[in-house]
């Protein structure tokens, strides 16, 4: 690269990583860490006259909001239910959300606003090098859209603010941010995982999606509530949460852990405090608290079915365009699957190196509880090494470094170094895309 | 009779005398009459005196009489009985002036001397607002049109001149361009330099740093520290157009 290319991709790269709970976004300048928000926008409709008048008249013609001013507008809205939407379900909008891509380009939007006007007066700024960070799942319509989104954000600042965008794979992006060549990353968010084998870039072949994710932990903690008695505060999303990431454990065996748990239930027991007036204890149902954690790493056992039956859980294979989405696959199979797509002479590499990445890996081992409790990366190598013995010394699993800013990091990287000169080639879905 | 009354009759004998010889009168003053005969003008100068005039005075009115005779074609002066008297014929006919008699006793006037018919100076009636109206117009057809086109020209000429030094402006901007794809050439310059010293130098001896001249335009630019020694900047930036 040029040395005049560095130094101005230095100043003025830009990422953006479109996760389904936050959107992360900022120039290269910001360091080690972007600037966050909600990936929620509240549509301004269904307003009272009288607070229509309150609103500039420019937030009125957009028709929504994002970021602090969703709290703002929030109580004026009629019908919040309806209006304050999350754009992106397991990373991926619809091609028909009108709504959801009116939040998506407002995101864009309201990101590149809190720093134009900075880079406006240098003298050298001709626009940012963008890159955007999507699910490894998104379909092409997906990718074209934001592209198409940023063209139409970059004529409202008169065409000077974007000088070329590209679209990367936040997997991929999590391998560039770990320094990892050659490496499997496995991608857990809200609504499904993704196995994503790298090796100089991503084997797109041999990338398996599962669909579960952290929303299943939620709905087995739904469940453990309403057994355990706690029937009406499991209708609160935000109880849910706080109790999942408090009591969920991840077994090294899942039956080894719930036998003990069986056997001496005072030790595993648990109180949580959800307010200064709420609290849940779990002390003869404390084995459950092992169902939260496996049901990520394997959703087959027993213990499911009864769930799974009743209809209580839903566990089940989605075909979203070309792509399956795996229900119940645990795993160590969706890995082993998603090697055995890749070339033989790199799988060995491959499968020795994993990262682990995402919101639904962030488990804790209490002290005291290692002996049947570990952590993701430990439970990844249990049950590879029960797949494959032999590779059980060869294994290499770790979590990122910063669960919440790798994809980022790892955008900014893939920004900074791709030649300028490498325009966007529609077959390999890589280069720089400009309408200049 | 007095000089008023006098010259009461005189101007009731004239106008009838006008009337027998079929003359217009023109104009009728107390000194002066003008008449006219067909095409012809005749002034007629009363010089109607109480008392037989002195010559020199009665010469004198004639000389300045005759300075304008060529106003008219004809000029006659009006005098008494007794003033015919001591008229210079001579002169007046030389100078072409006429001689008028009134005859208060039987009320009537006569020519005594003719006066002949001379052609006279044009003069012409000018309507002094005609000629502004004409040269308002020229003004506003010619003069305004022309000023207008100069206007027009000067400021065509200034919007070029701010044309060029809009070009200017860029060219100093592109000459800044120049130069800065001056200095890369002149590092790639020595770098290659020194990569060929390294091949060819076979010698133990180290290879020393060449110290790059950098732009004074160029500010130091903290890397974050995940972009260092990261293989995959290397990887990436061998990218090329498939």
């Amino acid at each position: 690269m040029l040395a005049d290319e560095s130094r101005y991709k230095l100043k003025y790269t830009y990422a953006e990583d479109f996760g389904t709970g936050y959107f992360k976004y900022g120039p290269i300048t910001l360091g080690e860490k972007p600037r966050m928000i909600q990936s929620r926008g509240l549509l301004l409709r269904d307003l009272p006259e009288s607070i229509k008048m309150l609103i500039p008249k420019t937030v009125l013609e957009r028709g929504v909001v994002v970021g602090d001013d969703v709290t703002k507008y929030l109580s004026s809205i009629r019908d919040a239910a309806r209006n304050l939407r999350q754009p992106l379900k397991d990373g991926i909008v619809r091609k028909d959300d009108e709504d959801a891509w009116k939040i998506i380009k407002e995101l864009i939007r309201f990101g590149f606003s809190q720093f134009y006007p900075e880079v406006a007066n240098q003298p050298d700024f001709r626009g940012y090098y963008t890159v955007i960070a999507l699910s490894a799942l998104a379909p092409d319509y997906m990718r074209e859209k934001v592209m198409e989104l940023h063209r139409e954000v970059d004529e409202e600042f008169e065409g000077k603010l974007i000088a070329a965008v590209t679209v990367i794979d936040q997997p991929f992006a999590v391998a560039i941010a770990e320094k990892a060549v050659t490496c499997s990353v496995i991608e857990a968010g809200h609504g499904n995982i993704q196995v994503v084998p790298i090796s100089y870039g991503p084997i797109r072949e041999g990338i398996v999606a599962l669909n579960r994710g952290g929303a299943e932990a939620n709905a087995i903690t739904r469940e453990i509530l309403k057994d355990a008695g706690y029937g009406d505060l499991a209708r609160d999303e935000y109880v849910i949460e706080i109790v999942k990431r408090e009591i969920g454990l991840v077994p090294r065996n899942l039956k080894e852990a719930i036998r003990k748990a069986r056997e001496d239930p005072k030790r595993f027991a648990i109180k949580v405090k959800i307010g200064p007036l709420v609290e849940i204890e779990l002390v003869e149902q404390s084995w459950m608290r092992f169902l939260i954690g496996e049901i990520i790493f394997n959703p087959k056992h027993e213990e499911f079915t009864s769930y799974i039956q009743t209809g209580r859980l839903v566990i089940e294979d989605v075909v979203v365009g070309d792509m399956v989405f795996y229900g119940e696959m645990d795993l160590a199979e969706a890995l082993i699957q998603s090697v055995k797509k890749t070339p033989v002479e790199i799988q060995e590499k491959i499968v020795s190196s994993i990262i682990l990445s995402g919101g639904a890996f962030n488990w804790n081992v209490p002290p005291g509880l290692e002996d049947v409790a570990c952590t993701s990366t430990e439970k990844i190598r249990i049950m590879m090494s029960e797949k494959v013995p032999d590779m059980a010394d060869k294994l290499n699993v770790r979590m990122v470094k910063d669960p919440q800013y790798s994809v980022w990091r790892g955008a900014i990287i893939y920004g900074y170094a791709l030649p300028t000169s490498v325009k966007w080639n529609e077959r390999y879905k890589e280069g720089w895309y400009t309408w200049k | 009779m007095s000089s008023l009354l006098i010259l009461d009759k005189v101007r009731t004998l004239l106008k009838r005398w006008a009337k027998e010889n079929n003359l217009i009168l023109e104009e009728l003053g107390d000194s002066s009459a003008i008449l006219r005969e067909g095409d012809n003008t005749i002034f007629i100068k009363f010089l109607i005196y109480e008392d037989i005039p002195d010559i020199d005075d009665l010469n004198r009115q004639i000389t300045l009489l005759a300075s304008k005779r060529s106003e008219y074609n004809k000029m006659y002066i009006l005098t008494g009985r007794d003033t015919v008297s001591i008229l210079d014929g001579k002169l007046l006919k030389k100078v072409g002036i006429g001689v008028l008699v009134v005859d208060f006793d039987n009320e009537e006037i006569r020519e005594v001397l003719q006066s002949p018919a001379v052609s006279v100076k044009k003069t012409y009636d000018i309507d002094i607002s005609k000629i502004e109206n004409y040269i308002k117009n020229i003004v506003e057809k010619y003069v305004k049109n022309e000023i207008e086109k100069v206007y027009d020209l000067v400021r065509s000429i200034e919007e070029r001149v701010l044309n060029i030094e809009k070009m200017l402006s860029n060219m100093k901007s592109y000459k800044q361009d120049i130069e800065d794809i001056w200095n890369v050439i002149d590092r790639l310059k020595l770098e290659i330099e020194r990569l060929k010293n390294m091949c060819t130098d076979t010698s133990a001896r180290p290879v020393k740093e060449e110290a790059v001249e950098v732009s004074r335009r160029e500010e130091k630019i903290e890397m974050p520290e995940y972009l260092k020694d990261n293989p995959w900047i290397q990887i990436i930036a061998n990218k090329s157009v498939r």
